[in-house]
């Protein structure tokens, strides 16, 4: 499928991200974008003069500027060049990246440069998400960005207390990650004595989805470089390759909870990890993936959907949280960044997931480096009512 | 129950909608500072790329031609500025900030290598013409936004005076006879230019009298380059050091002293040769010899010069400023040698004696050139006849100028024009306007004293025939 | 009692008063309580756009109750500590109605650190015990020479600094007869001229201080001999003025409803729900859609369900979040339902809200176990809107 009609390979060779965090009063948008150009650039060792397309990505209604893109010129240094601006939700991120790769590989850009950006502080989540598709009818009735429903299906199926201390176990481990991770947004120095404690004190949002399971509300950007094969070759001593990315889409509304066995639903992440899988020959991903930077805006939805990425019966995706597996040092490390919970500024969200993977391929994350060598990472992006962008990094060129 | 009907055309129509979101946006450094100055100071801000040298107003981070980093490039603009482009927005929308119709105008400030848009009022429409000259008028509350300039409206309409004097025959001198028979006949030559000379600091006039006391090099250039354009022909110059102190360093002189004639290279610059109290006479000398500027004023009498409260007598401060026959000798001989031109100050008739004493070893070359200086404690104080008796002392050929410390500034600068003299004005004798408001700068006092020539009709000289009066170097 | 980042927690509580906002407590009638361990208890009560404030011995009756140690509770009143942070980590705990407790961010000002400041005497004390290391002994080759200092006013004082052979000694009075003597009427403009914040001519000038004796050795010879006085209060700078510019935008809209949502809105004002199925999957799609996403083909026979039928599952929603149509927060906590109409089998839900008082009665669907059965409540006047259901209730 896709990756076969690819021209000609492309490579990660800058990446750059600011300290994720609350009210940077001190910087406007494009300020804070050119925080992250500035820090690619500097990665790659390149200037402006050297990104031959700017790809931009926004969310619409949470920066309340029209065409920001204008604006922004000022922070991502289009000024004069070929610039595409994307917007698709909280997959943006992931989609810019997908678009990047396509239009170096189809040949028609050496050295394309990826921006992502929010100022979460700004703008207004819910109220903007909530604003979502018909304004006929589902806008009127959303109850905004959270649901408490996967908190409901996991209780459902494996009881409420083991339920509940799975996803405060998950949740501890991203906060220890986060807490290895300099540009992490939160990182509470919470330990796994806490869980009980947690359990009974922290706020429910929705549902059973309690604010500490929640990902943060973050300022910040990222942005990655892609090159050419030749290009990336020349230029950077560790390029990251890219394999391939998938994207699924599925249908707006949110008719998901009949909760009737006989009728299942279109899940998109497990359709999406299957058809990449598949495609590229991989029967094992448990085994054959170093690292999985993986987009989880709640810890209920991370839990579920461990699964449904790897493919996993029973409760074997709990207990591979229950064991630690999915630490720093585990068997399948998920979030060394500390992912989404840690860090969300939602139009970077996802292309930070990409380039927290190219880090660990290189082998320089930092504090957060996973000691063990990665050869093969993943990682995932997620929005709109369950669209999945998936894409694969490899460190060598030999699939 | 089913129904078969499918549906049609007929069932579409049209639902009333609204949408309605909170949200904070982040100004950041950049931005708050540009508002915030504007809020609390009605300046006008910008930066300048130092790669490029684009000045962009409003300021932004990155020059976003060569993404240079312009954050703390500051600069501070004109209020008034030129239309562009402009158009005229004739339906009405909540969302514009005025009711139709009213202009829109591409502004681009003085000083600015960007233009912005702005609302264009208190003219008619049909007269609106690009090109034409704009001032901003502030708003009278904040909304922390750029609506803190609440419009620009028509600049009054007046020719600068560089226009004036493009505009004008330039004067050239003539063989007459010698002037002082002329003098003394009552009847200035009310044709002849007069110079302008703004004393920018002295050494004493501090920030917390007048904030506009410029400190730093380039503060004097800007401060120079307002006064030249106000009409200046020269400016009189204490170095400062950053804190203000008065200063005989020779580096930090010569930094003020290029600094101006970088900025405005025209401009004629007299030093002073007397840098602050307690200052030896190599100090006070030596500075004039390493820099060589076009003039240097030249003290002419040993003499009291102190603190007393007029009022009571009271003596504050207790100093001679001593300026010895030696002294006199050794510094017009230095500086004439040096190719400066001394502006020999006269405190009282005492000290224009001394000169004419001293001169007659032939030190001085002519013309010579004397300022009356009145108010100082230990000098004399501004009287009409005084300043008629001086100037009939002078020789022939010389010419004088004169200031005044105080309130005494304006009195004695009219009269010197109304005898065919010249003004000195300037923060260094006077920090206030005739209405006792103070000064925004040296430059402000200037634009009095080119309305003084205004009303005698005399011309305000140029550089070049300040130079040719004074008999300065050609620059 | 503690200081924290110099504030103590009760000058946050004593500050309160003074940092009120009535515009900010309108709506707000509820008692409040503080819990700072090892400080006390206070309890805070807003009516009327007024407040009071009062130490308690417990806590009983307050609406919610806030505790955390002192220097969280000070770090996050003075901005030192963030307050997400410390609530996440359970160092700031609200128990009792979060939402409610929500609402006193808006009722003060931001405490605002005020600045310790050095008294006239301090500063006068500091400057003098300087002098001697701030004295340059290479410039006074071969000076003899006494200052004195005679500064009046209550803080005042009389010094005199010796240079003699190289050395410097100060005294605290004035002996002999000094070279140069400065007098000044009040020592605290002697403090405000070392500091720079009044110059000598201007004090001078206006009478506040003279100088007797040598005063060329005052105002030449001493900024050579003595290094500047530098204030220890200095260097804190003063922190960038930030803006935040606060709006709400707000956007007047028009939406076609097309032929086949505008048969299902129009079947509201009948108080009949439309639902259309899928020719090809046969399943019914809720509200009535152009075609079947997943079989992409065109969606057209119209089929009347409900209007009763069971709630299959229901978010209780506790986060505020704005009304899309106003800007303004919705009220919480609110039920958020997907029905199972009758007539609709599997996935085929209808979103909707439950009548509020009954968010607690409902039982959730799953697989063959029924949910509790609702029916839809009308409003008088129909429109061909949404809202024509003003909400569902248990079927009873």
């Amino acid at each position: 499928m896709a990756h076969q009609k690819k021209n000609r390979n492309v490579g990660i060779i800058g990446i750059g991200q600011t300290k994720h965090s609350s009210h940077r009063e001190d910087v406007n948008q494009p300020e804070l974008i050119h925080e992250a150009v500035s820090l690619a650039l500097k990665d790659a060792n390149l200037t402006m003069k050297d990104i031959d397309c700017v790809v931009h990505g926004n969310m619409e209604l949470f920066e309340m500027v029209h065409s920001p893109d204008l604006w922004h010129v000022l922070g991502t240094g289009a000024y004069g060049k070929d610039s595409i601006r994307i917007t698709t939700g909280g997959t943006v991120g992931a989609t810019l990246s997908c678009a990047s790769d396509n239009l170096v590989a189809s040949g028609m850009y050496d050295i394309v440069m990826a921006i992502g950006f929010e100022k979460l502080q700004e703008g207004h989540t819910t109220g903007g998400i909530t604003n979502m598709a018909c304004p006929l009818w589902f806008r009127k009735i959303q109850a905004g960005a959270l649901t408490g429903s996967s908190a409901y299906d996991v209780e459902r199926e494996f009881g409420l207390e083991r339920a509940d201390r799975a996803s405060l176990m998950y949740r501890i481990i991203m906060d220890k990650h986060a807490s290895l991770n300099p540009n992490a947004h939160r990182a509470f120095g919470l330990d796994f004595s806490q869980i009980d404690d947690l359990i009974r004190t922290s706020p429910k949002l929705v549902g059973e989805l309690k604010l500490i399971e929640m990902c943060s509300q973050s300022d910040g950007a990222c942005c990655v470089i892609y090159a050419c094969e030749k290009k990336a070759k020349e230029l950077s001593k560790i390029p990251v390759w890219i394999r391939d990315h998938i994207t699924v889409h599925k249908e707006e509304n949110f008719t998901i909870f009949g909760y009737d066995r006989k009728y299942p639903v279109l899940k998109t992440h497990k359709f999406a990890a299957e058809q990449l899988f598949k495609r590229n020959g991989i029967n094992d991903p448990l085994n054959y993936f170093d690292v999985f930077e993986m987009y989880d805006p709640a810890t209920w939805w991370a839990i579920d959907w461990i699964r449904d990425f790897f493919n996993l019966q029973g409760d074997e995706h709990l207990r591979l949280i229950e064991e630690k597996e999915i630490m720093i040092g585990g068997k399948m490390p998920i979030n060394p960044s500390g992912g989404v919970i840690g860090s969300n500024p939602i139009g970077a969200t996802a292309l930070v997931r990409v380039a927290e993977a190219a880090l660990q391929v290189r082998g320089n994350a930092g504090p957060h480096q996973i000691p063990t060598p990665v050869n093969h990472a993943l990682a995932s992006g997620f929005g709109g009512t369950m669209w999945t962008v998936m894409t694969m990094l490899e460190k060598e060129l030999n699939w | 129950m089913t129904t078969k009907k499918t549906a049609g055309v007929e069932d579409s129509y049209q639902i009333e909608g609204k949408m309605a979101l909170p949200y904070s946006y982040f100004a950041g450094r950049v931005g708050s500072k540009f508002i915030t100055t504007l809020r609390d100071q009605k300046k006008i801000m910008g930066v300048k790329c130092p790669a490029c040298n684009t000045v962009y107003v409003p300021p932004r981070q990155v020059c976003d031609v060569d993404f240079t980093d312009i954050r703390d490039a500051w600069v501070e603009l004109e209020s008034t500025g030129t239309v562009k482009n402009f158009t005229v927005v004739r339906y009405d929308d909540k969302h514009l900030p005025r009711k139709a119709p009213f202009v829109l105008a591409l502004i681009q400030l003085e000083g600015a290598g960007t233009p912005f848009a702005h609302i264009l009022e208190e003219c008619k429409i049909e007269d609106v013409r690009i090109g034409m000259k704009v001032e901003a008028v502030f708003a009278k509350e904040t909304t922390q936004t750029i609506l803190d300039i609440d419009h620009f409206k028509p600049a009054a309409e007046k020719a600068s005076i560089h226009e004036v004097n493009a505009r004008r025959k330039q004067w050239v001198p003539t063989d007459e006879p010698a002037e002082a028979s002329t003098r003394k006949g009552g009847k200035p030559d009310m044709s002849k230019p007069v110079i302008i000379t703004a004393a920018l600091t002295g050494a004493a006039t501090m920030r917390n009298q007048n904030p506009s006391v410029p400190y730093k090099p380039e503060e004097f250039a800007e401060e120079a380059y307002k006064c030249w354009k106000a009409g200046a022909a020269m400016v009189h110059v204490h170095a400062r050091e950053d804190g203000g102190m008065a200063t005989h360093d020779h580096a930090r002189i010569k930094a003020t002293y290029d600094a101006i004639k970088d900025k405005c290279p025209e401009l004629i610059v007299c030093l002073s040769s007397a840098v602050g109290m307690g200052k030896t006479a190599e100090q006070r000398i030596s500075q004039i010899v390493y820099i060589k500027p076009d003039m240097a004023s030249l003290n002419t009498n040993t003499m009291n010069f102190g603190i007393v409260d007029r009022k009571t007598g009271k003596i504050f401060i207790d100093y001679v400023f001593e300026n010895t026959f030696g002294m006199l000798q050794d510094f017009g001989k230095v500086m004439e040698e040096n190719g400066v031109k001394p502006e020999i100050e006269c405190y009282d008739m005492g000290g224009l004696d001394n000169t004419l004493m001293i001169g007659k070893q032939g030190i001085f070359s002519d013309p010579m050139n004397f300022n009356f200086v009145w108010g100082v404690a230990g000098g004399q104080q501004f009287r009409t006849e005084a300043f008629i008796a001086m100037m009939n002392a002078l020789p022939p050929k010389a010419n004088f100028t004169t200031c005044g410390v105080g309130m005494d500034q304006y009195p004695c600068i009219m009269q010197s024009c109304i005898l065919g003299g010249h003004m000195r004005v300037g923060l260094e004798d006077n920090i206030r306007m005739p209405n006792g408001a103070l000064a925004k700068g040296s430059y402000e006092q200037v634009e009095v004293a080119v309305n003084i020539a205004n009303c005698l009709g005399r011309p305000v000289a140029t550089t070049d025939e300040a130079r040719l009066i004074m008999g300065l170097r050609k620059r | 009692m503690a200081e924290y980042w110099g504030v103590k927690v009760e000058d946050i509580f004593n500050t309160m008063k003074d940092r009120f906002r009535p515009e900010g407590a309108k709506d707000v009638d509820a008692v409040f309580g503080y819990d700072i361990a090892g400080e006390g208890k206070w309890k805070l009560t807003v009516k009327n756009n007024a407040m009071t404030l009062e130490k308690a011995d417990q806590l009983s009756g307050c609406i919610a109750t806030m505790s955390a140690d002192g220097e969280t509770f000070v770090g996050v009143n003075t901005g030192k500590v963030d307050a997400t942070n410390a609530f996440m980590s359970g160092k700031f705990k609200v128990e009792g109605d979060m939402g409610a407790f929500g609402k006193t961010g808006k009722l003060f000002r931001k405490f605002v650190l005020a600045k310790k400041e050095m008294t006239t005497k301090e500063y006068l004390a500091d400057m003098f015990a300087t002098i001697v290391p701030r004295f340059k002994a290479r410039e006074a080759e071969g000076l003899e020479a006494s200052f004195g200092f005679d500064l009046g006013g209550p803080d005042g004082g009389k010094w005199t600094v010796f240079i003699k052979d190289k050395v410097c000694t100060v005294t605290e009075t004035i002996e002999g007869k000094p070279t140069v003597t400065l007098e000044f009427n009040d020592a605290r403009d002697y403090v405000d001229f070392i500091l720079g914040k009044i110059d000598a001519q201007s004090i001078l000038a206006a009478g506040k201080a003279s100088a007797k004796g040598d005063i060329n050795m005052m105002a030449s010879k001493w900024p050579i001999l003595f290094e500047k006085y530098k204030d220890p209060m200095a260097g804190a700078v003063q922190e960038q003025e930030l803006l935040v510019l606060k709006k709400t935008i707000s956007l007047n809209e028009k939406f076609s409803t097309g032929p086949i949502m505008g048969k299902f809105l129009k079947g509201l004002k009948e108080k009949k729900i439309f639902a259309n199925r899928c020719p090809e999957c046969g399943r019914l799609q809720l509200p009535p859609r152009e075609v079947c996403a997943e079989c992409r083909v065109r969606a057209g026979e119209f089929v009347e369900v409900g209007p009763k039928g069971e709630v299959r599952y229901m978010d209780v929603v506790y986060y505020a979040m704005p009304d899309p149509l106003t800007g303004v927060a919705r009220e919480t906590p609110y039920g958020s339902i997907f029905i199972r109409l009758d007539g609709c089998k599997g996935n085929e839900t209808l979103p909707h809200f439950i009548r509020k008082d009954q968010i607690e009665k409902i039982q959730r669907g799953w697989n063959e176990k029924k949910g509790t059965r609702v029916r839809p409540v009308w409003e008088e006047k129909r429109i061909g809107d949404i809202w024509d259901i003003k909400y569902f209730e248990i079927d009873e």
